[in-house]
């Protein structure tokens, strides 16, 4: 069957030879990663080796000194950045992780190899959590180089799990506020935001000791009438006793 | 029959003379009209219908009511006044109830769960 996709992947790769720029790597689990586009993005630009680290800049003529600002290790290319450095190891383990990294560090010589390994074999959660934590040590190097910056480990780990969490609550609202109904949401919604239970809009208790009051109107066109509604509820000490009102205009 | 935020403020402006004739304090005001809710919310004054009910419920609102505020909510989390709103459009004269109503009796038991 003909579709955009296939006439596209028949222009690059039997019309076109790209095959010299093919990297071998496990491509589609970043891109099946459930986390901001943003992360995906740096993800796969670290794996092809297009983070501008200061050996890499070298590489490309850029005249800069090869020190890591953070720790001031000679040379600060992928692999020290994220992995071998001090302070990288101390934020890996404060998010749980080292064992993993560490295990992925033995068998991988590359950074690319390591995230694609890391990828591959870590479940989903903590693999959400490694890539976002990538993406925070980099944040984290940026912050240091340009705005001189020093954060803690905790304040790097803090930050790639508010990301997260943040963008998993907008993403799963998102979701069932656009299809209310449910059942097209996975239609729709597909790959992008992940089948999680959204947490349902409903009606929440007062605190202890308040009144609350819904208030709604209604609009009855044929009768030419609208109707008001205010249903009050206290809750003392674990009963809520309803008083209710209707009202009419 | 009114425009949806006229209608919408007069329904905050009843329940505040509602249970300001019941002398409560300490109150959480919920309304599911954003306008209404930001409106009330805002020192901006506004000279329309609408901008009028408002200054009538944050008057009455500042001189009866403590500890008291009127807030946003979606309307998924208001389907009870929805309903007896609905129920209202048929009744014949304004009506308190101090029982759960049929009409709502369902709603009420599955959001007190």
């Amino acid at each position: 069957m003909y579709s955009v996709k296939s006439a596209y992947r028949l222009c690059m790769e039997d019309l076109v030879d790209t095959s010299h720029l093919h990297k071998p790597g496990f491509w589609s689990g970043i891109w099946k990663l459930k986390v901001p586009p943003k992360i995906k993005n740096l993800i796969w630009r670290m794996c092809r080796g297009c983070l501008p680290t200061r050996v890499r800049l070298q590489d490309k003529g850029v005249q800069c000194s090869l020190h890591y600002v953070s720790c001031d290790h000679p040379l600060e290319n992928l692999i020290h950045v994220f992995f071998s450095c001090p302070f990288a190891q101390q934020v890996w383990r404060l998010a749980g992780l080292w064992a993993a990294v560490y295990h992925a560090m033995m068998t991988n010589v590359a950074a690319s190899g390591v995230v694609f390994s890391l990828v591959q074999n870590l479940g989903s959660d903590l693999r959400h959590r490694m890539v976002t934590i990538i993406w925070s040590l980099w944040k984290h190097r940026n912050n240091k180089l340009w705005q001189n910056e020093n954060e803690t480990a905790v304040v790097v780990v803090d930050c790639a799990r508010k990301l997260l969490s943040e963008w998993m609550d907008a993403n799963t609202a998102a979701g069932s506020a656009r299809h209310p109904s449910g059942s097209h949401a996975s239609v729709h919604t597909g790959s992008a935001i992940p089948h999680v239970q959204a947490p349902s809009i409903r009606w929440q208790r007062p605190q202890l000791g308040r009144l609350k009051c819904n208030i709604n109107a209604a609009f009855a066109s044929t009768v030419n009438r609208t109707g008001l509604g205010a249903v009050s509820v206290m809750l003392m000490a674990h009963m809520c006793c309803p008083a209710l009102g209707v009202l009419r205009q | 029959m009114t425009s949806v935020d006229v209608g919408e403020a007069h329904g905050l402006h009843y329940a505040l003379q509602w249970l300001h004739d019941m002398r409560m304090d300490n109150v959480d005001f919920v309304v599911d009209s954003k306008m209404v809710a930001d409106a009330f919310n805002s020192n901006r004054t506004n000279v329309t219908e609408f901008g009028q009910i408002i200054a009538a419920c944050k008057e009455l609102f500042s001189s009866s009511f403590v500890n008291s505020r009127v807030e946003f909510n979606r309307r998924q989390a208001n389907e009870v006044a929805h309903a007896l709103a609905c129920e209202a459009t048929r009744s014949a004269s304004p009506n308190i109830y101090l029982k759960v109503p049929d009409c709502i009796a369902t709603i009420v038991g599955n959001e007190m769960l």
